[in-house]
């Protein structure tokens, strides 16, 4: 449940709150709403393997630029993020999911420019050019055979107002073997 | 999924007909469906044949269906017991806007799932309009109730009122020289057509070491086109909106290699008629949700241009995306007609893609991320 949905019930419910005033709304800023629903599963090949998810990708539909103030992993389960970037695309393919971290150079596809990356946490994304976009890439290590997330919090800012964009897809990296998706 | 809702519900309005008095049930504005009274949920505008604004004054009606068990139940010849959800006439240029008059009326129509299937009609000595949707009534959590898009999930996003230019035709009519109403017996089932194959879902995959598999969950709810013809005859029957159907049953496809794979499942389609003064109407609409998996192959990919890699042993697993609406997707041989659908997925299907070397999978109009519509799987 949306954080903003749960505090609108508890609301009705005449339940105070804490931090339902000062929550940024869920998903309604220019990053938009996280997608539609999904669950991707990868595969790394060793306990001390991490993993480079680069699956999302962001837009900013506004007509002034946001600043990434934050990024998170939501409800984790033996899941750490390790670190965050954001990498320019100049074409159409995203980085992408790979086992190890950081990718090879064989792995990255054409037009995405990984030497232009920059940690996330303070990214300045600009506003929408058409079919322009930019690749939030995750470094994730599972702390057991399965790790799990129920999706990527983006916290940000523009314009002076705070937003929070949760991605609509779940997380699940599995040690294989023994695990495997 | 916050509330998982869907059903079916049509509503045929025939102004001044023999039996809508009968069928009009007594506007209430109870505590738990305040917010519906007063709602606007059709609009638009009445013109003739010629396209031109047809008259003021001629009565446009919004009418609730009942579901699909109460469909299956009725005998040929028995009325459909449909019930009025608002009512108005014509404006001087021709205009409408109906209200809910009757939340009653449809709240009783909606399915346990959520969703009431609408018909705006007009029936006069002018001529005859009709034009067919849907729509999800969701509680709203304070009591009331929020009107919602039907093929999807909106979560209390109140969808605007449904915007119909219904075109009145005469074809077949006896006479028009007034804008009376015309008297008409109502919708009266006449017989089924049996079930028809129609498309719900979509794959491809172009390269090995992909697999793709598709479910179609129980209560997944489509968008089945709704036929409407002034003879009855094969190949007179042409397009008058939608409705929607929810499966009663889960269909799982088999899981394959490279192919380009429609995913199909069949629909009970059957004929109504109402029988008016000026001249019969007949339409040809679903009733309920047969099951049954099969599946279609085709030689063309759709343009797929964004892409993510997807690497050796990785799932990748789409539970909730737009769909697209297979223009014919749905056919019924026997008049002749071939029919839209869509089944906007929701948690109650799904699409797999299984990955056992690094490949790509691409959306058509969006990253497999967001809101990629259709999905490939490729080199």
């Amino acid at each position: 449940m949306g954080v903003s949905r749960w505090c609108i019930a508890a609301t009705l419910a005449g339940v105070v709150s804490a931090g339902c005033d000062s929550a940024p709304a869920l998903n309604t800023g220019p990053l938009g709403n996280g997608g539609q629903p999904g669950a991707l599963c990868n595969p790394v090949h060793s306990s001390t393997q991490s993993l480079t998810n680069g699956f999302t990708a962001l837009s900013n539909g506004s007509k002034s630029p946001v600043v990434i103030d934050r990024i998170a992993l939501d409800d984790p389960h033996q899941l750490r993020l390790l670190g965050a970037y954001i990498v320019p695309i100049s074409g159409h393919n995203l980085l992408g999911d790979w086992a190890g971290f950081p990718p090879t150079a064989n792995e990255l596809s054409v037009g995405v420019e990984w030497a232009q990356r920059v940690p996330a946490a303070g990214a300045h994304i600009a506003p929408d050019r058409p079919n322009q976009v930019v690749n939030l890439v995750l470094a994730l290590k599972p702390e057991g055979l399965v790790g799990t997330a129920k999706g990527i919090d983006v916290y940000y800012s523009g314009g002076g107002i705070k937003y929070h964009m949760l991605s609509s897809t779940t997380l699940r990296v599995v040690v294989s073997p023994p695990k495997h998706c | 999924m916050f509330l998982r809702r869907a059903a079916l519900v049509t509503a045929v309005s025939l102004a001044g007909s023999l039996f809508s008095a009968a069928a009009v049930t007594a506007t209430t504005t109870g505590p738990r469906n305040h917010s519906l009274a007063g709602q606007v949920i059709v609009q638009g505008r009445l013109l003739g044949g010629d396209r031109k604004a047809a008259a003021s004054g001629i009565r446009v009606s919004l009418y609730a269906w009942p579901n699909s068990q109460v469909l299956k139940a009725l005998r040929p010849g028995e009325q459909v017991p449909w019930k009025l959800v608002g009512s108005t006439v014509t404006t001087a240029s021709s205009s409408y806007r109906i209200s809910i008059t009757s939340p009653t009326a449809l709240l009783s129509s909606v399915t346990k799932s959520g969703v009431v299937n609408l018909q705006v009609i007009s029936t006069s000595n002018a001529g005859f309009g009709s034009f067919n949707f849907s729509r999800r009534i969701a509680p709203s959590g304070d009591g009331g109730f929020v009107v919602e898009n039907a093929s999807s999930d909106n979560d209390y996003h109140v969808i605007s009122a449904q915007a119909v230019n219904l075109r009145l035709s005469t074809s077949h009519w006896k006479a028009n020289a007034s804008n009376a109403p015309d008297h008409c017996t109502g919708w009266l089932y006449r017989t089924s057509y049996g079930p028809e194959w129609d498309i719900v879902g979509q794959t491809y995959v172009n390269y090995s070491g992909i697999t793709q598999g598709f479910t179609y969950h129980a209560g997944q709810s489509s968008t089945l086109g709704v036929g409407i013809s002034s003879t009855n005859k094969s190949g007179s029957f042409t397009g008058d909106g939608t409705t929607s159907e929810s499966s009663s049953t889960a269909e799982t496809y088999p899981t394959r290699g490279p192919a380009y794979v429609y995913y199909q499942t069949e629909f009970v389609y059957a004929n109504y008629e109402d029988e008016c003064t000026q001249g019969n109407q007949w339409e040809a609409r679903s009733d309920g949700y047969a099951g049954g998996a099969q599946s279609a192959f085709t030689s063309k990919p759709p343009v797929a241009n964004y892409c993510v890699n997807q690497e050796a042993g990785s799932t990748f697993t789409k539970s909730t995306t737009t769909a697209v609406t297979w223009t014919n997707g749905l056919s019924i041989p026997v008049i002749g007609l071939s029919l839209s659908s869509h089944t906007g997925y929701d948690s109650g299907a799904s699409l797999t893609f299984h990955f056992t070397g690094n490949h790509r999978m691409c959306g058509t109009g969006g990253y497999p991320g967001g809101t990629p519509y259709q999905l490939d799987g490729r080199e």
